[in-house]
């Protein structure tokens, strides 16, 4: 049991979960969006989070959707990391939700979740930000389509009252494959210490990272910098000025074993390009 | 659009019957079975979704019933270890010894009973991915690994 009372409404359609926060938001209740619920119920459980009412979008069948076709693939927000991995048509993706949480727990999150979420790891984010992804987000003005690279910085911008609906990524690109670079200090499960999704294309290698900043990043600097050497001639701790922000520091582990962590996963992503 | 404010009565589908209940959005679907339904199987430990004691079944998957509000699963199937009777994983716990204290047990059974349902040939990558959802601090893993390759061939004989 949680330790505050709050309300719960389950709309069948986009538009009566909008309604409903409106009508929220105008009587001063705060509200939340969930969905797999696996973040919102143990923050809750813990004091971390507070709400005055959970607005469910599992109801919301479109939000479950899966179509893939020739030109495009699309992710319904609401379908679990498990289903997700289901599919094969974007293989970095399926590696990279495959070693999110556990299986069990997989059962639960959703994709949008897991993008959506306060913890600052959204490892699901990775792929999308390596392939022209797109971001369907429900307003009160109806379903907008973003490009994810504008629309995600550090956390997906969203205005209040929006949720995203789904995900979509060209069919050609996210076909080409990737590396998944997990690290973590205990069991698989953990989160991670470091987490690196990576494709090659005819421009070089292009690299997502989780765990190592407060949250996910592509660093076009960095991609540049390591496009840009060659044979084994490169100093590593230049890398760390192309960061977007100080490597984490915290009871999972210390900035400078993030930072060993980090120099032998980019190696080896070296090392992969040059057996390639 | 369904809407829950305070206490409210709900018709659960557990094991097969249609259960009564009256719950408040609060109530997380572990503590709805346990202390309103008197299904004491699935078990309470960390209440955060780390160590798999209160796995269930929801559709058929498994999932932490300490994860789960109770108003959520209204028209689901819900099967916990007291739906199970004689299963192929549960005779096999007992001739591997696949247990100590036995407090993981019944998450260990609904989720190994899930996956053999699914992947009746399950590899050992298969298994461990599975597995991997659930902590025991007593038996240790390897029991329970023989647990499922023997409920694997109880499957395949019958």
């Amino acid at each position: 049991m949680l330790s505050f009372d709050f309300e719960y409404y389950r709309p069948d359609t986009i538009e009566e979960a909008i309604g409903i926060y409106k009508e929220l938001e105008r009587i001063k209740k705060q509200s939340l969006y969930f969905s797999g619920g696996t973040e919102v119920v143990s923050m809750a459980r813990k004091g971390v989070l507070k709400f005055d009412a959970l607005i469910d979008l599992k109801g919301i069948k479109e939000m479950k959707d899966y179509a893939s076709n020739e030109e495009e693939i699309y992710f319904g927000a609401n379908m679990t990391l498990n289903e997700v991995a289901e599919q094969d048509s974007f293989p970095l993706l399926k590696q990279v939700v495959e070693t999110i949480a556990d299986h069990t727990v997989r059962n639960r999150i959703t994709l949008g979740g897991n993008i959506c979420g306060r913890l600052g790891y959204r490892e699901a984010v990775l792929p999308f930000l390596l392939v022209d992804a797109e971001v369907c987000i429900a307003g009160a003005e109806g379903v907008k389509t973003l490009a994810m690279e504008k629309a995600f910085d550090r956390r997906l911008k969203l205005s209040s009252g929006e949720f995203v609906t789904g995900f979509k990524v060209k069919s050609s690109g996210s076909s080409l494959g990737g590396i998944s670079i997990r690290k973590v200090r205990t069991t698989d499960v953990d989160y991670p210490l470091l987490h690196i999704a990576a494709m090659e294309d005819e421009k070089g290698i292009k690299l997502a990272v989780s765990g190592l900043c407060p949250y996910p990043f592509r660093s076009k600097a960095l991609e540049q910098y390591l496009n840009d050497i060659e044979g084994s001639d490169w100093d590593i701790k230049s890398i760390y000025e192309l960061l977007p922000s100080q490597v984490k520091d915290d009871n999972i582990a210390s900035s400078e074993y993030r930072k060993a962590v980090f120099e032998k996963s980019i190696e080896k992503l070296l090392r992969k390009r040059g057996e390639a | 659009m369904k809407s829950c404010k305070n206490f409210t009565q709900l018709i659960l589908d557990v094991n097969g019957e249609k259960r009564k209940v009256i719950v408040s959005p609060k109530d997380t679907l572990l503590r709805v079975l346990r202390e309103k339904l008197g299904l004491t199987g699935a078990k309470p430990g960390c209440e955060n979704g780390d160590c798999g004691a209160c796995t269930i079944l929801l559709d058929g998957k498994p999932v932490k019933s300490c994860l789960i509000l109770a108003v959520e699963v209204e028209g689901q199937s819900i099967t916990t270890i007291e739906g199970l009777r004689d299963t192929p994983i549960q005779k096999a716990f007992i001739e591997e010894s696949a247990f100590q204290c036995g407090y993981c047990t019944p998450g260990f059974i609904m989720n190994c009973h899930a996956m053999l349902n699914v992947h009746p040939d399950a590899d050992d990558k298969t298994i461990r991915q599975w597995l991997s959802s659930n902590l025991c601090r007593c038996t240790g893993y390897e029991e329970i690994e023989k647990a499922v390759k023997r409920a694997q061939n109880h499957i395949n004989v019958v």
